[in-house]
């Protein structure tokens, strides 16, 4: 345990994790998927985590999201504890302070593309920002798109709709988990530009597990992870240095 | 490839269970009908069996006419006991059988063993053979107000030995008897709950009505010669030129005779039950169809795998068909299990809307194993036949195809072949009421009616569920809404899910049309024709009466200003064999106390005369009778006599299509008691009591206002109304598992998108309020298409019965809201277990794409 209470609310870190330790099974059959990390991502960076599989690096976006629990260590999103909220709770700060972009099946098939950008909103009962939103739409290019269902959107379309989802609610921090894993390079490009844009533009704030060092070169810093634990940090990298890492890491 | 298939089975077996449920629920519903309708019989077979135990031959009269209830026979001269037991090495005694002989106890209560069961007075037989009851406490009646009464009514009022009851009979007003005597029936205390009032020949001849007559003769030989030599011996010794014509049978004849009397009572029972259990089957078969479907169309992949790797299509139809046998017949045999306890609870359900049915060991024969089987087998079979051959069709690369929208509500061909089979079914019901067709040719419409529908469904239920869930989007926000796109995003499995409550639905819609407009009709026809200030009804849900001294007694009341009665027993009348009606009317004043609107021939029905008839209007015009016309009409008694028709009359309902008067009825009838009385006083209180003082005398007869009798008619209406609403629960509750089945599978399928709701910030209340407002849809959607079929089938219905006496429509508009409602409550429980499921999904595994 740390002595975390009474920090300064001016603090510019939008997600912290302090000694965070996520153990699966037990005995002979243990495996630390998290194990005893500490690491802080600031505010109006665009963060990029990555590592080999079975690194932890999605456990622990997970957990930094609150879709999943430590074993022990805490989680503070800003000056927010989340790390021993109960269910409720941690939907409702997923709710109102977290966007997120997935992998793939992002989005509700029954609803339009429309409907799809501001559901947490209509989930809360909230009147979204419209200006906002349209300024988001236009951004990803999806103003004649609206109308449609996910079924009659491509992949890249999928995933635009996606990343306007995330950024419509203006959340405090967005989790992106592998958003280009299932697209074509070009497409791919396209997402993460979007995503490099809103941080560069709009002061938004994410964090995204990849395990493509052509994805992670769009971040303003890359985390390393193998084995449950940060084994390196990248400042402005550079996709060639970070495969030359990612190299390393896999031997 | 077995193996392949068990493997699936094993790993589904949460879907297999609840499709098992619906065949389990059907199964057993059959089976428990055959199991109580086999034990009732069984039951009254060794009743039969016991009472002819001894008894060699019996003389009666010869059949006047057939009925529903076995055959209307005359009463024989007691003279002829004298002939029978002169024939050589004979014993012989006269029988005299009377229903409804109450016995009082000393509180001046009926005894009463089982609500409903008979209540038997008999002539006490003297040689201990021919006689079913035993003797075991004090002698035989020997006197004419000495009774001999069953141990149980003995010593259920605690009666001694020399103590004095009240007993009355319907043609006689109460007298007081001594009791010298309690007897058993066989082992028994009681027979199958019925009391018995037991009297001298002569006391019982009179109670009866009928003196120096009894009901047959019973003989046995004593030395020992077949029954068919001792009927020849007798048949022999008896007079040939009598009246009426007499019989002579052998003990085995009437044994089997009164087991197959009884047989086509119960098989009318046991039809009305089956049909209930068949309503049940064919909505559980809606649940296996659509069930197989979805989980056909969820293994897309695998079986899409199987054919990849070589599989054929008739390796996929084969595999699919086994499982689908694996599951009816272990379904239907959880289901005949529990069919033999259900039978029970079928025969308290019937017992508690008070017909009384006796049945003793539960007896199970192998037509209640082998049907129910084989219907639970074929139902699930051929409910996963379509779904199968829809799955052999899956091409390979549909493996890599998602979750697709279903299309089917838009079909062309479907509409086609649906409109196609709707006007097929409308027309085969139309004949069927309207043609000459029958009832079986409806039952044949309205079912195929209801697959009309269903067929139609998935073109309906986009544009209904976007109607119904309408309020659900507008007001309960976005779980709301996503609810109505979740219902109408797959039409086909929303559509068969409501189908199956639309059947249960539509038939009580049928039934609510039905009988507001018959109890309206018949109610509207009481207040019409009854102009009395009271009626007299009997006590027991109209069976029994009383005696028909009744009128003269009433008559004599002061303050009584006129008494009507009616009697009524059957009779054949022209070709055929119905409820004739007897009308007895005081003094002239009194024709007018009931008013059927006579619209031809004599105004009144007081002058019917020894042989004059009056006729229901329309029944006169399909028999082609009209004023003066000579109808042919035999009573039990007496022969076939020739009447003329004096009066047509409007209204048939509730006092019959023919009359004839008392005096006719006596002579053909001469046992029937009364079974109403209109009374009209002049209003007085001390009039009323006039009347009280009288009825004291009878205490089968209730007073009843014109409004206490109109109630006391409708809710007997009431009664076999809620008997088959409760028969049809089975039908409804297996509908409703099928929402709720259809929901969990749903769930399953679409536990991706149900995680990303989570991940995005949909509460768990918010989730489980989308699964509820989802199945509220699709209750409400079946409601509706129930409602709809079902109005238009009572309409149909009402309208096909105008000749009937049903001449007014009714929709009753409370009962249809009340019905609604419930649908959205049922809706609500059906999503219990499905929301809670939903609402428990991992979000982490439910969005992990591998």
């Amino acid at each position: 345990m740390t002595a975390t209470t009474a920090e300064p609310t001016q603090t510019a870190i939008a997600a912290r994790a302090e000694h965070a330790s996520k153990v699966y099974g037990s005995g002979e059959a243990e495996v630390r998927a998290l194990d005893d990390i500490s690491v802080e991502f600031q505010t109006g960076r665009f963060s990029a985590i990555m590592g080999p599989s079975g690194s932890g690096k999605s456990t622990l976006l997970h957990c930094l999201a609150g879709l999943d629990r430590l074993t022990s260590g805490h989680i503070y999103l800003g000056d927010l504890q989340i790390s021993g909220m109960n269910e409720k709770q941690l939907t409702l700060v997923r709710r109102d302070r977290i966007g997120f972009v997935f992998q793939a099946y992002n989005l509700i098939p029954t609803l339009t593309a429309y409907e799809n950008i501001v559901l947490p909103m209509s989930l809360a009962g909230r009147k979204p920002d419209q200006a906002y939103v349209d300024g988001v739409i236009r951004t990803v290019g999806l103003e004649n798109r609206l109308k449609h269902r996910p079924s009659e959107l491509s992949g890249g379309q999928q995933q635009r709709v996606a990343v306007a989802r995330a950024l419509a609610s203006k959340p405090a921090i967005i989790f992106a988990d592998e958003p280009t894993g299932n697209l074509d390079s070009k497409a791919g490009a396209e997402i993460l530009t979007f995503m490099a844009q809103a941080v560069r533009d709009l002061g938004q704030t994410i964090v995204m597990v990849t395990h493509d060092p052509a994805a992670a070169g769009y971040s303003d810093r890359v985390v390393f992870l193998a084995d449950g634990k940060i084994v390196d940090e990248m400042l402005d990298p550079e996709a060639g240095a970070i495969l030359d890492r990612m190299k390393k890491l896999g031997e | 490839m077995w193996k392949v298939t068990l493997k699936g089975l094993w790993s589904h077996k949460v879907r297999f269970l609840l499709t098992g449920v619906a065949v389990v629920l059907g199964v057993a519903f059959v089976a428990g009908t055959l199991v109580l309708s086999a034990t009732i019989k069984s039951t009254f077979d060794n009743l039969f069996s016991d009472v002819y135990k001894n008894t060699g031959a019996v003389v009666r009269g010869e059949a006047a006419f057939k009925t529903d209830f076995g055959d209307a026979r005359p009463n024989i001269p007691d003279a002829l006991i004298k002939t029978v037991q002169s024939v050589p090495n004979v014993k012989a005694a006269g029988t005299v059988q009377i229903l409804n002989v109450e016995i009082a106890d000393k509180h001046g209560k009926i005894i009463e063993h089982n609500p409903g069961a008979p209540k038997f007075g008999s002539a006490w037989i003297a040689d201990p053979k021919l006689n079913s009851y035993k003797l075991v406490e004090g002698h035989a009646p020997r006197q004419p107000d000495e009774v001999v009464i069953d141990k149980e009514s003995f010593d259920s009022a605690k009666l001694g030995l020399g103590d004095r009851v009240v007993i009355s009979s319907p043609k006689e007003t109460p007298r007081k008897y001594t009791v010298v005597g309690a007897v058993k029936f066989g082992s028994q205390n009681t027979a199958l709950g019925s009391t018995a009032a037991i009297f001298t020949l002569p006391t019982a001849q009179r109670l009866a009505g009928q003196p120096g007559t009894v009901t047959d003769i019973v003989a046995r030989s004593t030395n020992g010669e077949s029954q068919d030599a001792l009927v020849q011996r007798i048949r022999a010794a008896l007079p040939t030129d009598t009246n009426p014509k007499l019989q002579v049978v052998t003990g085995d004849a009437i044994t089997k005779e009164s087991q197959n009397n009884l047989d086509s009572i119960l098989s009318i029972f046991n039809t009305f039950l089956l049909v209930f259990a068949i309503i049940a089957l064919i909505v559980g078969a809606f649940l296996i169809f659509n069930t197989f479907s979805i989980i056909v169309q969820q293994r897309t992949r695998e079986m899409a795998l199987l054919r990849a790797i070589g599989a054929n299509r008739r390796q996929v139809i084969t595999s699919v068909l086994f499982e689908s046998v694996l599951v009816g017949v272990f379904a239907s045999a959880v289901g005949i299990v529990a069919g033999i306890f259900l039978s029970r609870g079928l025969k308290a359900l019937i017992d508690a809307f008070g017909l009384t049915i006796p049945a003793g060991a539960t007896v199970v024969h192998a037509n209640a194993i082998i049907v129910p089987l084989l219907l639970g087998l074929i139902v699930t079979v051929v409910s996963a036949v379509f779904p199968a051959v829809k799955a052999s069709r899956v091409p390979p690369i549909a493996a890599m195809r998602d979750v697709s929208i279903d299309e089917s509500g838009t079909s062309k061909s479907r509409i086609f072949i649906g409109l196609g089979m709707l006007v097929l079914a409308l027309a085969v019901l139309f004949w069927g009421l309207f043609g000459h067709g029958g009832l079986s040719l409806v039952g044949v419409g309205v079912l195929f009616t209801f697959i009309a529908v269903a067929v139609l469904g998935p073109v309906l239920a986009r544009p209904v569920a976007n109607f119904i869930g309408a309020p659900a989007a507008r007001f309960r926000g976005t779980p709301g809404s996503l609810a109505r796109e979740n219902a109408t995003r797959n039409p086909r499995r929303t559509s068969i899910t409501a189908a199956a409550l639309m059947i249960g639905v539509g038939i009580v819609a049928v039934l609510m049309v039905f009988v507001a407009s018959f109890k309206s009709s018949f109610l509207g026809g009481i207040d019409r024709q009854v102009k009395a200030t009271y009626v007299v009804n009997t006590g027991s849900n109209g069976n029994g009466g009383f005696s028909p001294t009744i009128q003269d007694d009433l008559a004599a009341a002061p303050g009584v200003k006129g008494v009507t009665t009616f009697r009524y027993g059957f009779a054949k009348i022209g070709s055929h064999v119905t409820q004739a009606g007897a009308i007895s009317v005081s003094n002239p004043g009194a024709s007018k106390l009931f008013n059927p609107e006579i619209t031809a021939g004599s105004p009144s029905l007081r002058d019917l005369g020894p042989t004059g008839i009056a006729i229901q209007k329309d029944t006169a015009k399909t028999n082609h009778w009209k004023i003066g016309s000579n109808v042919a009409v035999t009573f039990p008694t007496g022969g076939k006599q020739s009447f003329t028709v004096r009066s047509l009359y409007k209204d048939g309902s509730p006092f019959g299509n023919y009359f004839v008067s008392g005096t006719a009825f006596d002579k053909g009838s001469p046992d029937a008691p009364a079974s109403y009385a209109l009374v009209d006083t002049n209003g007085s209180a001390s009039a009323k009591k006039s009347v009280e003082a009288v009825l004291k005398k009878y205490p089968s007869a209730k007073l009843q206002t014109r409004e206490q009798f109109k109630q006391s008619v409708a809710s007997q209406v009431d009664q076999i109304l809620g008997l088959m609403y409760a028969l049809l629960a089975m039908a409804i509750v297996i509908a409703l598992f099928g929402i709720s089945n259809t929901l969990g599978l749903s769930i399953l399928e679409r536990r991706r998108e149900l995680g990303l709701l989570r991940a995005v910030g949909m509460t768990r209340r918010q989730l489980r309020s989308t699964v509820r407002w989802e199945s509220v849809i699709i209750s409400l959607f079946g409601t509706a298409l129930g409602l709809v079929i079902g109005l238009g089938f009572g309409w149909v219905l009402v309208v096909s019965l105008k000749s009937q006496g049903i001449d007014r429509l009714v929709i009753p508009g409370g009962q249809i809201g009340l019905v609604v409602i419930l649908a959205a409550v049922a809706g609500v429980v059906a999503a219990l277990l499905p929301a809670r499921r939903a609402a428990k999904l991992d979000i982490l595994s439910s969005i992990a794409t591998e």
